[in-house]
């Protein structure tokens, strides 16, 4: 046997010392340790506080969990996004707020694709996001809009009259108000901007009732002679035709 | 000694647990037509428009098709209301034509309360028909 086993690698035994054998666990007087070793016990002995009873009242409110543990962690995510939103806001001069009743996003992608058709950006933001875009800014006041659920639209104002027609057909997303061309707008008053004409036409107007000032007294002046000469047309018209009433027209024409 | 036990036994899952069993109770077969008024940027206006929310959620409108759901939107500055018009058949014997919340002061739980306080009770019982018939019974009709 031991022949063979020294044809394969041989392993030492191990070095077995007795520490105690079936002897009694000393408690009662234990030694005392070595320096190193009591070091080590000392510093990692735990610290109890005073007990709660000794504590002024002060230090036992349990309030003070709740009101310390909300600190708000700035979370750069939610910064970036309010930049976008601000920018949505800056860019866009027709900005409208809608409340958002259920709706499945089924029924709501439709409505998202007909408004991007006409160059309008149908986008959702949180309460939290839309107040640190606009807190401090001139669009603080839309703050007081976002308490439930809610989207954004942001457009031009050219397309106001389109935007109302494609939202007819959702009754799930409401126009709460506007702001168009930086002035704040209720739903009435967005509404009577949409059913307005285009500027251009606008402009012609104004230039039409400007005009109709001038021309309505150059007119006035001009009455009198151009009656005149209507009648004189008349009573030419009378005499060049041949009736038997040519001896009175003479004689009106005389005098 | 020990005091007799006192308190609750089960605890309370919140207002949001309050305002789903509410919600689930809720049976719209009485009402033709429900319609929320509010002014977007009055004070109170948040519990409505949660209200609006909830009822506009498609199990809720399941119960009646044939009620319609209108929003309108005000800038007078006035109270926010819901009004509910009652279908004309049960109104005869119920003696209600129509039900008006005022829900400036009233939360969206306390709004589903006197919802199914005053329109669920009008809904008409179900009638739920069972009748199982043998195959020599259907065989004998058929003939």
């Amino acid at each position: 046997m031991a022949l063979a086993n020294r044809a394969l690698l041989q392993t030492t035994a191990p070095l077995l010392l007795s520490r105690r054998f079936r002897g009694k666990i000393n408690v009662q007087k234990p030694r005392k340790p070595h320096f190193g070793r009591q070091i080590l016990i000392d510093i990692s002995k735990p610290y109890f506080g005073p007990p709660k009873s000794m504590l002024p009242d002060i230090m036992t409110c349990e309030k003070v969990k709740d009101t310390m543990a909300k600190k708000e962690i700035d979370n750069p995510f939610e910064r970036i996004l309010a930049n976008e939103c601000l920018d949505w806001f800056n860019t866009s001069k027709m900005v409208v707020f809608l409340h958002v009743n259920s709706i499945s996003m089924e029924d709501k992608t439709p409505v998202f694709a007909a408004l991007k058709k006409n160059d309008m950006h149908l986008r959702t933001y949180g309460k939290k996001i839309v107040s640190m875009a606009t807190k401090g800014t001139r669009y603080d006041a839309v703050n007081q809009l976002f308490t439930s659920h809610q989207n954004i639209i942001f457009g031009q104002p050219e397309n106001a009259a389109k935007m109302f027609k494609i939202l007819k057909k959702t009754p799930q997303l409401i126009v709460m108000a506007g702001i168009i061309q930086d002035k704040l707008l209720s739903k009435n008053d967005l509404v009577e901007f949409s059913k307005l004409p285009s500027l251009d036409v606008a402009r012609s107007q104004l230039c039409s009732v400007l005009q109709s000032a001038g021309s309505c007294l150059v007119g006035q002046l001009n009455q009198n002679q151009q009656m005149l000469v209507s009648h004189l047309d008349k009573h030419i018209e009378i005499q060049s035709s041949p009736t038997p009433e040519d001896n009175k027209t003479d004689i009106k024409v005389e005098s | 000694m020990s005091i007799p036990y006192s308190g609750t036994i089960r605890r309370s899952g919140g207002v949001v647990s309050a305002i789903g069993k509410q919600l689930r109770a809720v049976n719209l077969k009485a009402a033709k037509r429900i319609t929320v008024k509010f002014d977007p940027f009055g004070d109170n206006v948040i519990h409505t428009r949660n209200f609006l929310h909830y009822m506009s959620s498609p199990k809720i409108s399941l119960t009646n098709p044939n009620c319609a759901l209108k929003t309108e939107i005000v800038c007078d500055r006035s109270e926010p209301t819901v009004d509910i018009t009652i279908v004309p058949s049960i109104a005869e014997t119920a003696n209600i034509k129509k039900v008006t919340f005022k829900s400036g002061n009233l939360t969206c739980l306390e709004l589903l309360q006197l919802l199914n306080k005053h329109i669920t009770p009008l809904a008409p019982a179900e009638q739920i028909s069972t009748t199982i018939t043998t195959k020599s019974e259907k065989k004998g009709r058929k003939k």
